[in-house]
């Protein structure tokens, strides 16, 4: 079940958002070992205070499987502000119709489901949010930093997407951004996957 | 992967655009209600709120709403209740008017009254949020069937939220002691790309010479025009020159590098 919540809606979705936070902590700090802050078990940084918003994918009782974290790139967000050497001497994207992903997660523990194409069904479901929610929006691109690992991820599961940066050591982990296209074939992508993976 | 890179989709933007670049001292407000007419827009508003050095907040507001209603609204402090100021300062999803619950009496009693004030029943308003976090709403305002109004948000919602986008940038630079805006800085190879624009050569024959993917080439303008505050690529070659932040001419390239 696809979830968005932002300032408005948090109250009635703290649950889920505490386990995101949870969910960041365990597989950001101590899985890939980034250097980020977690207090009390949650990881929270200084774009959460930014009002994002939060596309967030659970079993429909409470439970979190994925989440992600949407910034338009108008405003303050990570690529400007954090990750400016992986732009290198490209340019800091500022533009409407682009918006910024971070954050992406995905729960391996709590959801166990892959698809034939051996995609988590909590992964391609939380793409399925974001990319149907920047259409409806009117966004034409989405742009992420992200490391290889999540990359060859984000190819199989049939994201339309270039890079636009170079790749940067990041806290041991080889870091790079991408700009991925908004639009209805990549929904239909998204959510043909499992059925053409069968059928090939 | 597709790149739109002029605002060649972007139909309503590009005639703002065009109509303030040719009469610097137009009335961007009465400049864009002329162009909305056209579309069947009635009203467009301008709202934003920021607080400055001194701790005081202030605001600016452009609004074609009749005068009345615009009293009336001031005078009894609507901002407080209105659906629409509530959930965009923050909140960066385009809000549909149709869509907002009006069980609650007061709001109902709100949207029946701006109704009588001549309002129109269907508007999307644009949360807008610069880089130094400054939030804003663009609204626009119409009268339309149902079905119509769906075809509407479809072709123009990007074309909006792009077109609010500039009209806040306008607004900006147009203030005194915000030079900051009206220079903004292009990267390495935005200007190699732009200069290339200058110089005639179209995405493809820039991709050749760069030994750029076109995709990455229309990207980079795509950003170039935004940054600039401008519709399409001509506009920006034009903006780009007049700052001097391009040359002029290009020496001749050496292609196949």
């Amino acid at each position: 079940m696809i979830h968005r919540i932002s300032f408005h809606n948090r109250g009635g979705n703290e649950g889920l958002i505490n386990q995101m936070h949870q969910l960041r902590a365990r597989q950001f700090s101590e899985r890939r070992g980034w250097r980020v802050e977690v207090r009390d078990g949650h990881e929270i940084d200084f774009f959460d205070d930014m009002d994002p918003l939060y596309i967030v994918v659970s079993d429909g009782e409470g439970q979190l499987l994925a989440s992600l974290r949407l910034l338009p790139t108008t405003g303050p967000h990570m690529l400007s502000d954090v990750f400016p050497e992986v732009m290198g001497k490209n340019a800091v994207i500022r533009h409407p119709l682009i918006w910024e992903s971070s954050r992406f997660c995905v729960d391996t523990r709590a959801c166990r489901k892959f698809g034939e194409d051996m995609i988590n069904t909590a992964t391609r479901e939380l793409l399925r949010g974001l990319f149907e929610t920047a259409e409806d929006a009117g966004m034409e691109n989405i742009v992420s930093v992200y490391d290889l690992y999540v990359e060859r991820i984000l190819k199989r599961s049939g994201c339309i997407f270039d890079r636009i940066g170079k790749v940067v050591r990041y806290d041991d982990l080889r870091t790079t951004a991408g700009i991925f296209e908004v639009s209805q074939r990549v929904i239909q992508n998204l959510a043909d996957r499992t059925t053409l993976a069968t059928t090939v | 992967m597709s790149i739109e890179a002029s605002g060649s989709r972007h139909l309503i933007s590009n005639l703002f655009q065009e109509k303030i670049i040719v009469d610097h001292k137009a009335d961007i407000l009465a400049g864009l209600c002329d162009i909305g007419r056209d579309f069947g827009i009635e009203h467009f508003t301008y709202f934003r709120a920021a607080r400055t050095d001194t701790g005081e907040v202030e605001t600016v507001i452009k609004t074609s709403y009749p005068e009345s209603w615009f009293e009336r609204y001031n005078e009894r402090a609507y901002h407080r209740i209105d659906p629409v100021v509530q959930n965009g300062l923050r909140n960066f999803l385009p809000v549909d008017w149709s869509t907002i619950d009006q069980k609650e009496k007061r709001i109902h009693n709100f949207f029946g009254e701006a109704s009588e004030h001549g309002i129109k029943d269907n508007g999307i308003t644009i949360p807008i949020r610069d880089e130094r976090n400054i939030t804003g709403l663009f609204s626009i305002n119409m009268e339309a069937r149902e079905k119509s109004w769906h075809l509407f948000k479809k072709e123009f919602l990007s074309d909006i939220t792009y077109l609010a986008f500039l009209f806040h940038q306008k607004v900006r630079r147009g203030q005194v002691g915000d030079c900051a805006v009206s220079r903004p800085k292009l990267s390495d190879r935005e200007t190699e790309v732009l200069e290339w624009a200058a110089a005639g050569k179209t995405a493809w024959e820039t991709a050749q010479i760069l030994q750029l993917s076109q995709d990455t080439v229309a990207f980079y303008l795509k950003n170039v025009i935004a940054k600039l505050g401008v519709a399409n690529k001509t506009q920006a070659v034009a903006v780009a020159l007049a700052h001097g932040a391009i040359a002029a001419d290009i020496n001749t390239p050496i292609i196949g590098r």
